[in-house]
């Protein structure tokens, strides 16, 4: 998935960027708006057994969360819990080599499906002690850290459109995955909603 | 003026209805006082000289969507069928101050339905057409045109979804609703019909296949033929005779602003924003909503609703941006999978049905009595209501308005 | 002139001078003034006429309740209420009578805030302040709300409090279900404000609510009870205390319980001269001390005279009609009243919660409250009627010496008396809802809050009946008015609803394409060049595809990844026409229906494996079709092994379509295999296309041999780039939607939403060679039905107007040959160049039938004949597409 990305030097992320390294979109005092273009994610679907849970987790080097809306966490690799049957594995290095391994190994029940979703959505992080209040102006969560800790993730609305949204890592700052074509949409709310914000 | 004696004031009546005790038993018992039980009673005393109708009302008459409806008249509907009631009931509308000795003070300031894409234009185009084909007054009017009728319009191409044109029925407008259920109570009372208030039926009275009366709050009371007119509710009563309905109930939720001076000067809907908009002879704004997706039978909706309608109406009028809401409310509509109405006989005997009218009522009123009226009367439905029957949704005869409907369901 | 300033007390500013016009008079206030107090101060009485009858009106009441002092607040016009208004320099404000003029533009946008708390307090009074203290103690998030501005510092303990948020000048305007307050934060115009600062509109989920909301206090109807300087009791107190303005200079106090006493004593202390207390009850409760002051009990207020403002009032006892004729007439400019009180509780009547008269009380109230809310303070004594609130004897109706109710005011704003009440009792009415609607009480813009009650009471006097039997008329949100532009919040303009593009949108736009909108998606509608007109540029881009070769971007169809052992069942189910049959490597054009057998949606199906399908649908279908098909896969078919997965915006993709398709598709994959066998007609091949890694569909929906190319999307750029620099010397086109639509039309190909409107079956399309006869799928069952059978259906055929330049409006109605109605109507409608003449295509009753034949259309009025002939009029053989 990577390899080929860069080979051409062709790929521009939904916000227009064309590096890996993570480029400021909106900031304000408070808080930056960064987009992490090209982050691999795999969706990934099976019936939740515990024990293929554990195999695909292992193989896929990060823990696949059992319970809804919380997400496992390996370094910089995370699998956040979608539906009872669906899980969104994505990692700002590499996925390819699992992905190719576990594809090609082979091994697993019937119904267990993965798909390439690298491109379908791209990955913001919100960071800044005004993070949360920023997301708070379009998003109907709850989002204080006793409620949604390190370990949530959700799908809900930010502004008017469906969001991804979970804790990046242990810090204030969040990841939110917003569909390709979405984004630029999403980035002016932001940018709008910080020019109110200081006021 | 000459010639037209001046409708009476509601105000100045001696006497709107009596306030009657049931009687054991009628030759008609209508269930649900609002305008379309109302005007159904009406036209049973004064079409066909049954005047031995009560109607029953659970809380008190033109209470339920009557009272919190828009308030819009219009017969701009896109199939020959709808076209034909519709139309029939705005030329009722029209005569209908006369007919009643009664001001429900129309106005036909006219109906504007604003265009917002390429998809919406041919559709809007569509309709004017079909209206032209039935003999209906419509126009379209490209942004220009439509900015010279309604001077606070926004028509720049630069918001999210521009005006690209509109259809305008000039005959459309408003009536007051209060009034319109006032009119038709007065005039039904006057000739002899029992309008019996606080009174719920709870269940029905057969014997075999047949309806002998229902079951109320305030005893047993006996019919030689029951209409249902309950709106929302009508599939509930339907359901305590085992017939389901193909009626689905929604919150539809509307506001109205303060008292500004007058403004507006016709009534403007979009469908594709979700709004719809007039301004009342007293000077405030009453808007529409977009239905409630769930189902619910409860009168509030989700406040979300109002937000988007208030950003779309002041993407469409940006004068309205200081304008303040003073009450919003929500209103039961029962929606039929064609979005038309069920105007006839159920399958038990001496039961008939009124229902299904979704964003339509207000407007269908007269006619929807009219023709009520001779279905219960006669045992056959009118030519007008023939095409939505019941048994539709089995032959597959369906009268699909959801397109033309004020709002999207 | 009867208001003035004391000298000394009130929490005002008095070092701080603040100078506004009214009505353009130039007056002077002090910081902390409202315009309500700083208009007392300077004792102007009248402020407004009334709406119906032109009567000099004064200031009543000192909060949100206040029904007459109505001020539009210049420049902008913002209706507002004098009571509300902080006073800062420079502020100009008219009076209003009712109506408001049509306020400015204001294209300041708001805010919508997301707040979640343990507790929220409504009301920062006294016992606001406790119940927030308490909450913060037991810990947790707790928010305050305040509806005016502060009354002063914040005690110690909530200062610094963490989680702990106060909000004055936010006033809570619904409680929706789940204890979720909405409340407006008013910034813009308030005092010290940044003029940036937008409004906020806040939605607080909260466990727990506390009303602290107090009570309102309720005149009293009697005749001409509505002359300026006829107060509500309460507010002449809180103008005293909290201004330091007195609202007159010789008072009376006419009373129905113990509350007004209080105000009696300090009005008397300030140096008002009050002259007597008038308690309807012959025994005064035990709170009720009057200070001195002498006390009419048993008597009761039957009159006023005045010019402009009150001059004198009259009074009577209560019992005796003898005395009627000698009322004692008292010199006053100032009638301080309270009927009683009522408890601010229309937050609780939202979600249903029913008030109901509490006799001990003398009020509506509830014995029982919802479920997660607390009422405390005035709003709990008031509806509990306890202390003070426990001696009241309500008097709703004191009749006038001439028996008229004409001039007993009960809506001041809306001009309403008595006698409209019994008017409606008189005409029939007994529903509250009913008089209100035709007295128009309580639907003025201070929401009936000194009216509502009173009507009630003196309805129940004219019926004869009590006040237990009459239900309060339903409250409704907002509970205090609201700009819209605060509940429309930050979606305006291109943030009004999301705008989708596609990767490849910049280099649209560098091309000076027109868009359209299709659902919430930017399309190119055409490329019209430097001096072309619109129609020109289609003509041009359909030349170029039907000559040569054309390029557009068909990223924004829907795309649904389907994998599981069932795929190939499941799909079957969900078209009309059978997949499981279908070779990996090749796709099939689809159809899918609803349950009532009318055509839903369309596209392709590509196999990509034995256990994988990939989907497409219409652009505007997209999200319509996946939770469709997850509807049908979660309920009715849990059984079957298939994950379905949006991938619409994973891939960019581009038709290449055109007789020089293959050679620029050639170029950009050497290799490829472009030849006709190697690569047939709906196939699909893996290839590198450019150095892009690239799904190759061998598709067409322009009847030309075409391909659509798709890439991960973020290569979309790159690969439209690589396309137009390869075919450059082939002169390959950009075209957009319009030209897209022309080009399949001319082909008979249908648009669902364009040809079909959900009341369209196959058939009617002359698809029915797509309905599989071997399986069930979706809407198979509702095809047999006798309606959908019938002749005389309405069927696609294509249309020819005579004259090969007349376009004929798509929505054009086709007429039956007499009468009125409609048989049909033109769906579509273009020039086209390669027919060299203008066409359409319709849907027409018996259509099929009657081709060969002709049919009017209604054009502008007019009858149009149209030539009936097929839908297909470019290469009905196919050979261009299949070569």
């Amino acid at each position: 998935m990577v390899e080929q990305r860069f080979a051409d030097g062709g790929a521009v992320s939904p916000l227009g960027n064309r590096t890996f390294d993570p480029v400021v979109v909106v900031a304000g005092p408070g808080v930056e708006v960064l987009e992490h273009s090209f982050t691999d994610q795999l969706d990934v679907r099976l019936d939740p057994e515990p024990a293929v849970l554990g195999a695909l987790g292992d193989r896929l080097r990060v823990a696949i969360p059992a319970e809804p809306n919380r997400v496992g966490r390996d370094g910089r690799r995370l699998a956040l819990w979608l539906a009872p049957d669906e899980w969104l594995v994505l990692d700002p290095d590499n996925l390819e080599d699992d992905v190719a391994r576990l594809t090609m190994e082979g091994g697993w029940p019937p119904d267990v499906t993965f798909v390439d979703v690298s491109a379908h959505r791209t990955l913001l992080e919100l960071r800044g002690r005004d993070a949360r209040a920023l997301l708070a102006r379009g998003c109907p969560l709850d989002l204080d850290p006793r409620v949604f800790g390190p370990d949530h993730c959700a799908q809900t609305l930010l502004a008017r459109v469906d969001v991804i949204l979970f804790r990046l890592d242990g810090t204030d700052a969040f990841g939110v995955l917003v569909r390709a074509s979405f984004a630029r949409y999403l980035v002016a709310w932001l940018t709008d909603a910080l020019e109110g914000f200081y006021a | 003026m000459s010639g037209r004696r001046q409708p009476l004031d509601p105000h100045l009546v001696e006497r709107l209805w009596r306030t009657p005790a049931p009687k054991p038993a009628y030759d008609v018992v209508v269930v649900g006082a609002g305008g379309h039980g109302l005007s159904t009673a009406y036209y049973l005393a004064k079409n066909h000289g049954i005047t031995n109708v009560a109607v029953l009302e659970r809380g008190w008459l033109g209470g339920g969507n009557m009272g919190r409806n828009t308030t819009v008249v219009r017969s701009n509907y896109l199939w020959d069928q709808s076209a034909a009631i519709y139309e029939f009931s705005l030329k009722l509308w029209e005569s209908l101050e006369d007919e009643l000795d009664f001001d429900v003070l129309l106005s036909q300031r006219g109906v504007v339905a604003l265009a917002h894409s390429t998809h919406d234009v041919r559709e809007i185009k569509r309709r004017v057409s079909a209206n032209h084909a039935n003999g209906i007054d419509a126009e379209w009017l490209e942004p220009a045109e439509l900015k010279r009728f309604v001077p606070i319009i926004n028509i720049s191409p630069e918001v999210r979804y521009p005006v690209l044109g509109g259809s305008l029925q000039r005959r459309g407008g408003i009536a007051r609703h209060d009034h319109v259920a006032w009119g038709y109570a007065h005039a039904a009372d006057r000739m002899g019909v029992d309008i019996i208030q606080n009174c719920e039926v709870t269940d029905f009275l057969r014997d075999g296949d047949r309806i002998t009366g229902v079951q109320t709050t305030r005893g047993p009371i006996a019919a030689g033929n029951v209409a249902l007119a309950a709106a929302g509710h009508t599939s509930t009563l339907a359901d305590r005779l085992g017939i389901r309905l193909p009626i689905q109930s929604h919150p539809l939720q509307a506001l109205v602003s303060e008292l500004i001076e007058p403004f507006l000067d016709t009534v403007i809907m979009s469908n594709t924003v979700h709004v719809y908009v007039s301004q009342a002879d007293k000077g405030e704004l009453v808007m529409g909503a977009g239905i409630d997706a769930f189902n619910s039978y409860a009168q509030r909706g989700s406040f979300l609703i109002i937000e988007r309608m208030l950003a779309a109406a002041i993407e469409l009028f940006p004068i309205f941006s200081q304008v303040r809401v003073l009450r919003t409310w929500a209103g039961i509509v029962d929606v039929c999978p064609d979005a038309s109405p069920i105007i006839g006989p159920l399958p038990l005997g001496n039961l008939y049905v009124n229902t299904g009218w979704g964003t339509g009522g207000f407007k269908a009123t007269p006619a929807s009595g009219w023709v009520y009226a001779h279905t219960i009367a006669t045992g056959q439905p009118h030519e007008l209501n023939a095409p939505f029957q019941l048994d539709r949704f089995r032959s597959g005869a369906l009268v699909d308005e959801h397109g033309a409907a004020g709002v999207a369901h | 002139m009867s208001g003035w300033r004391l000298a000394h007390g009130g929490l005002i500013d008095r070092s701080r001078p603040v100078f506004f016009t009214f009505d353009g008079r130039r007056l002077a206030g002090f910081s902390g003034d409202t315009v309500a107090s700083a208009l007392l101060a300077n004792g102007v009485d009248v402020v407004a006429r009334s709406i119906k009858l032109g009567r000099p009106r004064g200031i009543v009441a000192a909060g949100t309740e206040e029904p007459n002092a109505l001020i539009a607040v210049e420049p902008g016009l913002a209706l507002r209420r004098a009571t509300e208004v902080e006073l800062v320099d420079g502020l100009a404000v008219r009076s209003v009578s009712g109506r408001a003029p049509a306020p400015a533009i204001d294209e300041t946008p708001s805010e919508h805030v997301w707040h979640h708390a343990d507790v929220v307090v409504v009301g920062a009074g006294a016992a606001g302040l406790t119940a927030a203290q308490d909450a913060v103690a037991a810990g947790g998030r707790v928010v305050l709300l305040e509806g005016g501005h502060a009354a002063g510092p914040l005690p110690d303990g909530l200062v610094d409090a963490a989680d702990f948020v106060f909000l004055p000048r936010t006033v809570a305007v619904g409680r929706f279900d789940s204890n979720m307050i909405v409340a407006h934060e008013r910034r813009r115009g308030t005092p010290g404000a940044n003029t940036a600062a937008r409004d906020r509109l806040w939605h607080i989920r909260a466990r727990d609510v506390v009303l602290a909301t107090g009570a309102v206090e309720r005149p009293l109807v009697f005749a001409d009870n509505d002359r300026p300087g006829i107060m509500l009791a309460g507010s002449v107190g809180v103008y005293l205390q909290r201004y330091g303005v007195a609202a007159g200079r010789r008072a009376v106090v006419f009373t129905a319980n113990d509350s007004a006493y209080v105000v009696a004593r300090d009005l008397q202390a300030a140096g008002v001269d009050v002259v007597a207390i008038v308690d309807t009850r012959v025994r005064p409760g035990p709170t009720a001390d009057a200070g001195g002051i002498e006390v009419l009990s048993g008597h009761v207020v039957a009159g006023t005279t005045g010019d402009e403002g009150l001059a004198s009032v009259l009074i009577v006892p209560r019992d005796g009609d003898a005395d009627r004729a000698s009322p004692t007439v008292v010199e006053a400019d100032l009638l301080a009243v309270s009927g009683g009180w009522d408890p601010a509780l229309r937050l609780l009547a939202h979600t249903g919660a029913r008030l109901r008269y509490q006799p001990s009380a003398g009020t509506y109230g509830v014995t029982e409250v919802p479920p997660r809310v607390r009422i405390t303070g005035l709003a709990a004594d008031v509806n509990g009627g306890v202390g003070a609130f426990s001696t009241l004897d309500p008097v709703w109706l004191v009749p006038a010496p001439d028996g008229s109710l004409d001039r007993h005011f009960v809506d001041l704003q809306r001009d309403a008396t008595a006698a409209d009440i019994r008017r409606a009792v008189d005409a029939g009415m007994r529903s509250p809802e009913h008089v209100k609607r035709f007295t128009t009480i309580g639907t003025g813009n201070d929401q009936g809050r000194t009216s509502g009650t009173n009507e009630l009471g003196v309805l129940a006097a004219l019926l004869g009946t009590t006040l237990e039997q009459l239900g309060p008329t339903t409250f409704r949100t907002p509970l205090v008015p609201i700009p819209m532009r605060v509940l429309g919040g930050p979606y305006r303009g291109e943030l009004f609803d999301p705008v989708r593009t596609t990767p490849i949108h910049g280099s649209h736009v560098a091309a000076g394409a027109l868009f359209e909108n299709v659902g919430q998606w930017k399309r190119a509608w055409a490329y019209p060049r430097e001096g072309e007109s619109f129609d020109d540029a289609v003509l041009r881009e359909c030349r170029a595809v039907r000559e040569g070769v054309g390029i557009m971007d068909v990223s924004t169809l829907g795309k649904i990844d389907v994998q599981g052992p069932d795929a190939g069942a499941f799909v079957d189910r969900v078209y009309t026409n059978r997949f499981s049959t279908l070779k990996v490597g090749s796709s099939r054009y689809g159809l899918m229906l609803r349950a009532d057998g009318m055509v839903f949606d369309d596209g392709t199906a590509t196999r990509l494996a034995d256990d994988h399908f990939h989907l497409t649908t219409t652009t505007g279908g997209a999200a319509a079709v996946l939770d469709w098909l997850e509807e049908w896969l979660q309920t009715e078919w849990p059984d079957l092994r298939v994950r379905l997965t949006s991938v619409t915006d994973e891939w960019a993709g581009v038709a290449i379509a055109g007789p020089k398709s293959r050679e620029l598709l050639a170029r950009l994959a050497p290799n490829l295999d472009v030849s006709a066998e190697a690569f047939p007609f709906m196939t699909v091949r893996n290839e590198y296309l450019s150095e892009l890694p690239a799904r190759i569909f061998r598709i067409s929906f322009s009847g030309e041999l075409s391909y659509e190319v798709y890439v991960k999307s973020w290569y979309g750029r790159a690969l439209w780039d690589a396309i137009a620099a390869a075919g450059a010397d082939l002169d390959v086109t950009p075209y957009g939607t319009e030209a897209m639509h022309v080009l399949r039309a001319e082909k008979g190909y249908v648009i669902v939403g364009q040809e079909t409107d959900g009341t369209v079956t196959a058939a009617d399309l002359g698809l029915d060679w797509m309905l599989s006869k071997r399986k069930w799928f979706i809407g198979l069952g509702a095809l047999d039905r006798p309606h959908l059978t019938r002749p005389d259906r309405r069927q696609l055929v294509g249309l020819l107007p005579d004259d090969p330049d007349l376009h004929v409006p798509e929505g054009s109605a086709l007429l039956p040959s007499g009468g009125l109605g409609t048989a049909g109507n033109v769906t579509s409608s273009y020039r086209s160049a390669a027919l060299g003449r203008t066409f359409a295509l319709g849907l027409l009753a018996g259509g099929r039938a009657r081709i060969g034949s002709r049919v009017d259309a209604q054009v502008a009025g007019w009858r149009v004949p149209l030539d009936i002939v097929e839908p297909v009029l470019w290469d009905p053989q196919n050979e261009r597409r299949d070569g």
